[in-house]
């Protein structure tokens, strides 16, 4: 018997034209691919390297596994890894296909026969995957979507190529009967079905063929000019995302040219519109104007009008270009909304980080200072003038620590840990307590603790968050000032935002502005103290609190920085507690709304994140909803207020439930 | 369209604790944080505004010690062209006719179509240096202007009256307008903004260079003279009524009463 393989270009006439549409198809993709490339190349370059073998096993789980679509979704996940392994598979068995026609003839007997499989599996893995992906989308509407035109473009072509693909199978099979010795189970399967067809096969085969052609060449041009080339941009982003963005002084900053750092160029290529950082905006979700995925489509529009190759043809009126600043092309306030709680950072499969595209905007809006909200601008003066976000001038916070009966180190006092009071937990009658409570639990496990009395300033968390990098960098070296002066180096604070700002931002711009005596800080967050006294036995617990609760992870402790089970574990060691779990925990938390300077931001949406939020703790039937940070705890014990739950449901700190149980 | 912007270096005090001093004639300002004056710094932003739409200069002016140079950098941060810094030992102690008199030595010399100023400042609260000046100028001039318009060679203003009041006026340029806060949202001065104006050069002016002497200006070149201050006295403490809502309610209703406040 004749060894087994495939006539390339059967029943097919003038295949040079062919050739020729194929070559002018690649140089379209080609020069589509160049622009899009040269306009990451206009971002600047974060001199940072994460480890290869770190960055390289992420490509492989989100990328080539698409780990995190899988994330909430499974039947996404399989949708996605079909689609994408059933295309990746067919390419590369085109590209076979080309080599045994063009250059080294090896598709025969066995080989041909296991290649002719694969692909016959690969193209029924696509129709899954595009057929489920056209229902989800189209027809059940598994989850909120922005539907443009290309999304439905995009699969229609896919599955149309694959569709047709088969027919050409079929029909050649048909064509060429009896059959060869093949296996391509769904090739004979439309052989079957097409064997009814009136006239020739070949004549069928003829104008199926040039449409298959067509199509497929098509969806090559059409790659770099749709969402389909985030499968060049979507692994390139994954491999160079940094798991925070680099920290910039003010002398770099000034030596910068262009808008966006080039990871973050990268990345706007490889967001597909897949609006799950949308679904997970608790902005977005209150009803306010911000989408992280909008947004970040609108900063890709303004990238490529500022830097696109169109902008250098001759003719095109350049100045106008270049003076284009981010902040005329982003909509309104959008910035401002964002509380950064990350939960779109965490959700998106190919490491987009919508929060700091959002950061670098306002760093924008700052210099320019036209478009900061008043109530920012206002907060920040009084930042810049008294060290402190509220008026309230620094006596009547000092009187206030010193009433505290702590060991004071701007009094004289000395000990091995300082207590890093916050400002909010100064100023906040709700918040006061909660530090009075931290302090019954410290003196009660003997540690030999202080706060910094009157030389506690403000530790500009906010500050950074909201984009001003220069007073930012002013309270870093105050405060770092202040840690030398009095010998401070190990932390414990109530509020993640300090504890976050002093584990992250302060080291990266300690060795970058080169502080002179500036000690390396050891920051704790004090639910991870806690955690830490209980387990070495010192905290010994005498009152039942008889109890259900539930706890809502701080987005600053949780998302930020990854302690989730410190805090459980010491709300089940507590006598008479009951944890249980509200729907979104975690890493799926859902934010107060109180993060990224929110809270000198009024909002004008209906609803609000807290009382969203204290809806779902009163769902699950809790007395308590516990927390450990004093933006949510003044958010929600606000909103369990308006929202009707004050008289069944308390907001209280993790430390007041501990300090009650002594 | 140039327009000179009158700027001064003022404390904040609006939550600070007021302490007077030794001499009685002056307040401690050691412990106190200074900025730009409230009304100067939206006259500021309104100058910045004109120019954005119609073009031209900003020029901006203090009188004042070394420190006031701050105010001008703040000023050239928003958007200001040119900074004038009046600064001699002479011009120290001057009431607000005295200062008006300095700068009327300078910006005579300069070309301007508009010049804007705060309606009073945060510290003094004399409220009279921009008429004085508009006298001393020889030119109109329009107080407490809360929304301005530049129509050619005439400038239309509202201004604030008592009880809610507003004058609408137009007055041939070149004026002196000073401004009330409220008319426009001033734009927002970042660290990285005035880092960026750090070595833009500052025209320093001493009396001589205006062709006063030190006994026009200052403390002798005064027609006011301050004997003493004193601190008004503290307003009475407020009473706090207790019980439960129904009770604190019911007391707050007759406390109303008794004071003929529900008709």
């Amino acid at each position: 018997m004749e060894r087994a393989t495939r006539e390339v270009f059967w029943n097919v006439s003038l295949v040079w034209f062919f050739y020729t549409l194929s070559a002018l198809a690649i140089g379209a993709f080609v020069l589509g691919a160049y622009r899009i490339v040269s306009i990451w190349r206009r971002g600047w370059k974060d001199s940072r390297r994460g480890k290869p073998s770190a960055s390289l096993s992420r490509t492989v789980a989100d990328g080539l596994l698409n780990r995190k679509i899988f994330r909430n979704d499974r039947i996404a996940g399989l949708m996605h890894l079909c689609i994408m392994w059933g295309f990746i598979v067919l390419f590369v068995g085109t590209v076979l296909l080309t080599i045994h026609h063009d250059v080294a003839p090896f598709l025969f007997g066995t080989t041909f026969l296991v290649y002719s499989l694969v692909l016959d599996i690969a193209g029924l893995v696509l129709i899954v995957g595009v057929t489920t992906a056209l229902v989800r989308r189209y027809v059940i509407k598994a989850r909120p979507m922005n539907n443009l035109f290309d999304d439905g473009v995009v699969l229609v072509a896919l599955l149309g190529i694959a569709v047709t693909g088969f027919a050409l199978e079929g029909l050649r099979l048909t064509a060429l009967e009896p059959f060869q010795d093949d296996w391509s189970p769904v090739g004979t399967a439309f052989a079957a079905i097409l064997d009814g067809l009136p006239g020739q096969p070949q004549a069928w085969h003829g104008v199926i063929w040039w449409t298959h052609a067509a199509v497929s060449l098509g969806l090559v041009i059409y790659i770099p000019l749709s969402k389909l080339f985030h499968m060049f941009a979507a692994p390139t982003n994954i491999y160079l995302a940094a798991a925070e963005a680099a920290t910039l002084t003010l002398e770099e900053r000034e030596k910068l040219v262009g808008d966006f750092e080039r990871t973050q160029m990268v990345s706007f290529d490889a967001c597909t519109k897949c609006n799950r950082c949308e679904n997970v905006c608790p902005s977005f979700a209150a009803g306010e104007p911000l989408s992280p995925r909008g947004f970040v489509l609108n900063v890709k529009a303004f990238a490529r009008r500022k830097y696109g190759i169109e902008t250098r043809l001759p003719g095109k009126a350049r100045e106008s270009v270049t003076a284009l600043q981010v902040g005329d092309m982003i909509e309104e306030d959008a910035a401002w909304w964002c509380t950064t709680c990350r939960a779109c950072v965490e959700e998106c499969p190919v490491s987009i980080s919508p929060m700091d595209v959002i950061r670098e905007t306002r760093v924008a809006q700052m210099a320019d200072g036209r478009k900061v909200p008043p109530t920012v601008r206002d907060m920040l003066r009084t930042m810049s003038k008294h060290n402190n976000p509220w008026e309230a001038g620094g006596s009547k916070r000092s009187r206030w620590r010193q009433e505290l009966g702590a060991k004071d180190l701007s009094a004289g006092d000395e000990a091995e840990v300082c207590y890093w009071i916050s400002c909010i937990a100064s100023d906040d009658l709700r918040n006061q307590e909660v530090a009075r409570a931290f302090i019954q639990v410290l003196s009660h496990a003997g540690v030999d603790f202080a706060h910094l009395g009157k030389e506690e300033g403000c530790c500009g968390e906010f500050v950074k968050r909201l984009g001003e990098d220069g007073l930012f960098e002013a309270i870093v070296e105050n405060n770092y000032a202040t840690f030398a002066a009095y010998g401070v180096s190990d932390l414990v604070t109530t509020s993640p935002h300090c504890f976050h700002t002093m584990r992250r931002d302060y080291p990266a711009l300690r060795e970058k502005l080169n502080i002179d005596g500036a000690p390396q800080l050891h920051v704790r967050h004090h639910t991870a103290a806690i955690a830490d006294l209980l387990e070495s036995g010192k905290l010994t617990f005498t009152r039942r609190l008889d109890s259900r609760v539930t706890f809502h992870d701080p987005c600053y402790i949780g998302r930020h920085n990854g302690l989730y089970e410190q805090p459980r574990r010491v709300l089940r060691a507590l006598p008479g507690v009951e944890l249980v779990e509200m729907p979104r925990s975690r890493e799926n938390s859902f934010c107060c709304g109180g993060g990224g300077g929110r809270m000198w931001l009024e909002s004008t949406a209906d609803q609000r994140m807290a009382e969203i939020r204290v809806r779902e703790a009163a769902a699950v039937k809790v007395d308590v909803l516990v927390t450990a940070c004093p933006f949510c705890m003044s958010n929600l014990h606000d909103a369990a207020k308006t929202a009707g739950y004050a008289e069944v449901m308390e907001v209280r700190d993790i430390a007041e439930l501990v300090a009650e149980a002594l | 369209m140039d327009i000179i912007v009158c700027v001064k270096r003022v404390p904040d005090l609006a939550e600070a604790d007021i302490v007077i001093d030794r001499s009685q004639r002056d307040i401690e300002k050691d412990d106190l944080v200074f900025d730009i004056n409230e009304w100067d710094n939206y006259a500021l932003e309104e100058a910045v505004l004109l120019k954005e739409k119609l073009g031209g200069t900003v020029t901006t002016i203090t009188l004042g010690d070394e420190d006031a140079e701050e105010v001008l950098r703040r000023a050239l941060a928003v958007g200001a062209d040119n900074a004038v810094h009046l600064d001699d030992a002479a011009f120290a102690g001057g009431d607000a006719y005295a200062t008006a008199k300095a700068l009327a030595a300078a910006i005579r010399e300069m070309p301007y179509d508009l010049v804007l100023a705060g309606a009073q400042a945060g510290d003094d609260g004399y409220g009279q240096v921009g008429a004085t000046l508009a006298e001393l100028l020889g030119i109109p001039h329009a107080t407490l202007v809360t929304s301005l318009e530049v129509d050619g060679k005439i400038a239309r203003v509202r201004r604030e009256l008592e009880a809610g009041l507003e004058e609408v006026m137009e007055l041939g340029l070149p004026a002196v307008l000073t401004i009330q806060t409220g008319i426009n949202e001033p734009r927002y001065v970042s660290i990285a903004g005035i880092r960026r104006v750090a070595r833009r050069e500052i025209d320093v002016r001493k009396a001589s260079d205006l062709g006063l002497s030190a006994a026009e200006v200052g403390a002798a070149g005064s027609k006011t003279e301050i004997e003493k201050l004193s601190l008004p006295p503290a307003a009475q403490k407020g009473d706090i009524l207790e019980g439960s809502t129904a009770v604190v309610a019911e007391k707050l209703a007759a406390i109303f009463a008794s004071k003929g406040w529900l008709g």
